[in-house]
C-alpha cells in the first residue's frame, strides 16, 4: 500500500526542515520548563499570597475569638445570678457562724444553720441547709484567714456549680465554667454587684485565657507557620473583643459588629478587585506558561510551519513543478502515492512529538524541582493532545495540497486556515480565563470559538481531565481531511 | 499491430483550449512524431496517454488497454521523458536516478550506466541546480534506463547542444532497431523528418494532418527552379509541353514539376538550352504541411 522509494524521497526532501523544527521546538519546551521550574517567576505573586493569607488568618482569628466570646458571655450571664446567690448565702452563713461562735455557743454550726434557715423561704430550706452545712464543715476544717476568705468562697461556689452540671459536660466546658465562676466571685466580692460591662470584661478575659486551648493544635501550627506567635494572637483577640464589646454596647447588633471587625484586606476592597487579586494568587504559572503558551501557541507554531511547508511539498508542490511526473510515470498507483505521503506526514509528526516529549521529560528530570506543578504524566498527555491537534491541521493542509495544482493556492488556503487558527488562539488567549482578569480582555475570548486548537483543552488536561470527545473530534477531522485529500488526488486531472 | 490508439480524444479546457477529436495510432516498432507550436496540445495529448488526465470524450489505449482507467498497468511498458523538467527534491542526480530505479523496481543498471557514459553526465550535481541541458540528459536517462517497449518523449531534445542532439538521434535509431515503439513530440520539423516514420501535425488542439515521411522523402514528382541566360532561351523553353508550376518572365525563371519517370527525358531536353542555373526545389515535411494546410484552407475546411 505504500511505496518505500517514494517514502525515502519524502524523507530526504523534508528532513532538513523536520530536523530544524524538531530541535527548535524541543529546545523551546526545555527552556520553558527550565525557566518556570528554576527561576521564581512568581515573586510578586508570592508576596501577594503572603499578604492575603496573613490578612485572612488575622480575620479568621478575630472571627473565632468573637464567636467564642459570644458563647462564653452567654454562659457568664447565665452563671452570674447563681454565683451571686451562692456568694451572698455563704457570706451570710460565715458571718452568722463567726458571731455565734464568738458568743461561746457549744454548737455554733447547728445554731448558725438554724438561724440561716429561719430566715429562708420554706421551699429553699432543704437546699440551703445542705449547702450551709457543707460550707461550714469546710470552713471549720480550713479556717481561712481574712485574706484567704474570698478564694475559699470562690472555690466552694465553683465546686457547687460544677457539681450541679450535667454529668455529660466535657472537661473543656467545665474548665471554662470554673474560670467564669471564679472570676465572678472575685469581681463580685469587690463590687457587691456586677454591671453588664463588667461581666463582658470577665468573659473577654476568659476568652483570652482559654483561646490557646480552644483552637486545635493543627490550626495553631498553621498560624505559626505564617509567623503568628501566641502573643500576637492574644493581641488580635484582645483588640477584636474590645472593639466588639464597644460596638455591641453602642447598640450595634452582634452580626454586623463581627463582620465589621473581621474584615480582611481583601474584603475591604471592591469585589472585582478582590476577585482579580485572588486570581493572581491562584494563578498557576506552569499551567499558563507550559500548558497554554507553549503547547497551544509557541510549541504549535513551529510544527505548524513544518506542516504547511511539508504538506505542500508532498503533493501540490510536486504537481506545480512537474516533478510528480517521474513517480507517476513508473507503475506506482496514485493511491499508493497519496497513501505514502500521508504515512510520511503522520509518521514524521509522530516522531517529532515523541522527541519533543523526551526533551520535556528529560528537562523535568534535570530541573528536579518539587514545586514544578507540571508532571511527567501531564507532559505526556499534553504531547498526545498536541500531536492529535497537529494531525487534524495537517489533514487540512494535506487536503488543500491534494486539491490544488498550484503551490501558492495550496499553501494560501491550507496555511491561511492554519495560521488563522493559531492567531485566533493567541487573540482568544488574551480573553480566556487562564489570564488573570486584571489584564484579560474578555471580548477576545470570542476568538476561541473560531479555532480548531480550542478543542485541545490544555487546562482540562492539566487538571487531570482528558477530554476524549474533543480529541475524538480532532482525530476525526484529521482522518476525514486526509481521506478526502486521498480521494480528490486520485480523481483529478494532473497537469504534468 | 497498434501499440497506441487514440479514438476521438477530447479534453475541453474552455476558451477553445484543449484537444479535440484527436485520432491516431502508433504501430509497433514505429517512430511517431507529433508536431505543433507551443500550446497546440502536444503535451495535453501526452498527459492523456500517461493517464494524468481523463478525456471528456474518446479513449486512449496502449496495447489495447484503456490508458485512463488502467494507467498503472500501462506504465509497465512505458518509458517517459516529460517536457517540463523538474526533479524531485533530492540532493544529487545519482540519488534521483537511484530513486527512480527503485520505483521502477529496476535491477539491471547496465543500460543506465551506458547512457550516463554516452551523455557524459556528472550525477554528483544537485539535479535542481543543473543546467537545462544537463537536466534534459538526466531526464532522458531516467526515461530510457528501464528499456521499456514504448517510449513517450515530450520535446526530448530541448536544451541539448548539437553534439548531444546527435547522440540522442543515434540512441533513438538504436531503439528503433530494437523494435521499440516511440512517440515523440517536437516543434522542430527537421528533427522529426529525420527520425520518424509518420508525423502528425497538431494545431489548436486538432490533428490537421498525418504525414508519411517516406512519401515526402521519395515523392513521385520533382520540382526544379531554372533560370535561363536570356529571354530567347526562356521563351523557347516555355513552349515545351511541360507542367509549369510558376513562370517568372522578368527573371527568365521557371518552376517546373516533373514526374519521376520523366526526369531523364527532361534533363536531355534541358541540355539544348543555355542556363544560368538550375536547382531542385526539395520537398520537405514543413512544405508538405504548409501545402496541406493551404489546401484545406482554400477549400474551406474548418481548422
Amino acid at each position: 500500500m505504500i511505496s518505500f522509494p517514494l517514502l525515502k524521497q519524502s524523507i530526504k526532501a523534508n528532513k532538513n526542515i523536520w530536523l530544524v523544527i524538531t530541535v527548535a521546538t524541543s529546545l523551546m519546551l526545555a527552556t520553558i520548563i527550565f525557566v518556570t521550574g528554576n527561576i521564581n517567576v512568581g515573586e510578586l505573586r508570592d508576596s501577594f499570597t503572603e499578604t492575603f493569607t496573613k490578612s485572612e488568618i488575622e480575620s479568621q482569628i478575630k472571627i473565632n475569638s468573637i464567636d467564642t466570646f459570644v458563647q462564653i458571655d452567654e454562659l457568664t450571664t447565665t452563671i452570674y445570678p447563681e454565683v451571686k446567690d451562692l456568694y451572698d448565702l455563704s457570706t451570710g452563713a460565715i458571718s452568722t457562724y463567726d458571731a455565734i461562735k464568738a458568743s461561746g455557743s457549744l454548737s455554733p454550726k447547728e445554731d448558725a444553720i438554724a438561724t440561716i434557715v429561719s430566715e429562708t423561704s420554706p421551699e429553699r430550706v432543704e437546699m440551703v441547709t445542705q449547702i450551709v452545712s457543707i460550707l461550714l464543715d469546710q470552713y471549720e476544717l480550713e479556717s481561712p484567714d481574712e485574706e484567704n476568705l474570698v478564694p475559699f468562697k470562690a472555690s466552694f461556689i465553683t465546686n457547687i456549680i460544677l457539681s450541679n452540671l450535667d454529668s455529660e459536660t466535657d472537661e473543656q466546658r467545665q474548665q471554662i465554667i470554673q474560670m467564669i465562676s471564679e472570676s465572678i466571685v472575685h469581681a463580685y466580692s469587690v463590687n457587691n454587684s456586677l454591671s453588664t460591662e463588667e461581666l463582658q470584661l470577665i468573659s473577654s478575659n476568659v476568652v483570652r485565657l482559654s483561646f490557646s486551648f480552644l483552637i486545635d493544635q493543627e490550626t495553631l501550627s498553621f498560624f505559626e507557620e505564617y509567623g503568628f506567635d501566641l502573643e500576637e494572637i492574644d493581641t488580635f483577640v484582645n483588640s477584636s473583643l474590645l472593639q466588639y464589646i464597644a460596638l455591641i454596647n453602642n447598640g450595634i447588633d452582634s452580626e454586623s459588629a463581627k463582620t465589621e471587625i473581621s474584615k480582611s484586606i481583601l474584603s475591604q476592597m471592591p469585589e472585582e478587585v478582590t476577585n482579580s487579586l485572588n486570581e493572581i494568587v491562584d494563578l498557576n504559572i506552569d499551567h499558563l506558561v507550559v500548558g497554554t503558551i507553549f503547547f497551544k501557541i509557541a510549541g504549535l507554531l513551529l510544527p505548524l510551519v513544518y506542516v504547511i511547508v511539508t504538506s505542500n511539498s508532498l503533493l501540490a508542490g510536486q504537481i506545480d513543478s512537474g516533478s510528480m511526473a517521474y513517480v507517476l510515470s513508473t507503475p506506482t498507483k496514485r493511491k499508493v502515492v497519496t497513501f505514502t505521503q500521508i504515512t510520511y506526514m503522520v509518521l514524521s509528526l509522530f516522531v517529532m512529538y515523541f522527541i519533543i516529549l523526551i526533551a520535556g521529560l528529560l528537562t523535568i528530570k534535570i530541573v528536579n524541582d518539587p514545586d514544578l506543578m507540571i508532571t511527567a504524566k501531564d507532559l505526556s498527555v499534553l504531547t498526545v493532545g498536541a500531536f492529535t491537534t497537529m494531525l487534524s491541521i495537517s489533514g487540512i493542509n494535506f487536503l488543500t495540497s491534494a486539491w490544488f495544482n498550484k503551490s501558492k493556492n495550496a499553501t494560501g488556503l491550507g496555511g491561511g486556515i492554519s495560521i488563522f487558527f493559531l492567531v485566533s488562539t493567541i487573540l482568544g488567549l488574551l480573553g480566556s480565563p487562564v489570564i488573570p482578569s486584571a489584564i484579560r480582555i474578555d471580548a477576545l475570548n470570542f476568538f476561541n470559538y473560531f479555532s480548531l486548537i480550542t478543542l485541545y483543552d490544555v487546562i482540562a488536561i492539566l487538571e487531570g481531565a482528558f477530554n476524549y470527545l474533543n480529541m475524538a473530534v480532532l482525530l476525526s477531522i484529521g482522518i476525514t481531511t486526509f481521506t478526502l485529500g486521498h480521494i480528490i488526488f486520485n480523481k483529478k486531472d494532473l497537469p504534468l | 499491430m497498434n501499440e497506441i490508439i487514440a479514438e476521438k480524444v477530447t479534453k475541453d479546457y474552455g476558451d477553445f483550449r484543449g484537444i479535440f477529436d484527436i485520432e491516431f495510432n502508433v504501430k509497433k516498432g514505429e517512430i511517431f512524431g507529433f508536431i505543433g507550436t507551443n500550446g497546440s496540445g502536444k503535451t495535453t495529448t501526452i498527459r492523456h496517454i500517461m493517464g494524468f488526465s481523463k478525456p471528456n470524450n474518446g479513449v486512449i489505449k496502449v496495447r489495447n488497454i484503456d490508458a485512463t482507467k488502467h494507467s498503472t498497468e500501462v506504465k509497465k511498458w512505458i518509458g517517459y521523458v516529460p517536457g517540463e523538467i523538474a526533479f524531485p527534491d533530492l540532493s544529487t542526480g545519482k540519488s534521483f536516478i537511484k530513486s527512480q530505479a527503485e520505483l521502477l523496481k529496476l535491477k539491471d543498471f547496465e543500460l543506465a550506466n551506458r547512457l550516463i557514459d554516452i551523455f557524459k553526465i556528472d550525477l554528483r550535481a544537485n539535479p535542481r541546480k543543473m543546467s537545462k541541458g544537463m537536466k534534459q540528459k538526466t531526464a532522458i536517462i531516467a526515461g530510457f534506463m528501464n528499456d521499456s517497449d514504448i517510449l513517450i518523449l515530450d520535446e526530448p531534445t530541448t536544451g541539448l547542444d548539437p553534439l548531444m542532439r546527435e547522440e540522442f538521434m543515434k540512441l533513438l535509431e538504436d531503439q528503433r532497431k530494437k523494435g521499440k515503439t516511440i512517440f515523440i513530440s517536437s516543434h522542430l520539423f527537421e528533427e522529426l523528418e529525420y527520425l520518424c516514420d509518420r508525423v502528425a501535425l497538431i494545431k489548436d488542439g486538432r490533428i490537421v494532418s498525418i504525414a508519411n515521411i517516406k512519401d515526402i522523402k521519395h515523392p513521385n514528382e520533382r520540382k526544379y527552379k531554372i533560370e535561363f541566360s536570356d529571354r530567347a532561351n526562356y521563351e523557347s523553353f516555355v513552349k515545351l509541353p511541360f507542367v509549369f508550376d510558376n513562370l517568372r518572365p522578368k527573371q527568365n525563371q521557371v518552376y517546373i514539376v516533373v514526374k519521376r519517370k520523366d526526369v531523364l527525358e527532361f534533363i536531355m531536353k534541358l541540355v539544348e538550352f543555355d542556363l544560368k542555373f538550375m536547382i531542385e526545389v526539395k520537398y520537405n515535411l514543413e512544405k508538405y504541411f504548409k501545402d496541406t494546410f493551404n489546401y484545406k484552407e482554400r477549400v474551406g475546411i474548418e481548422l
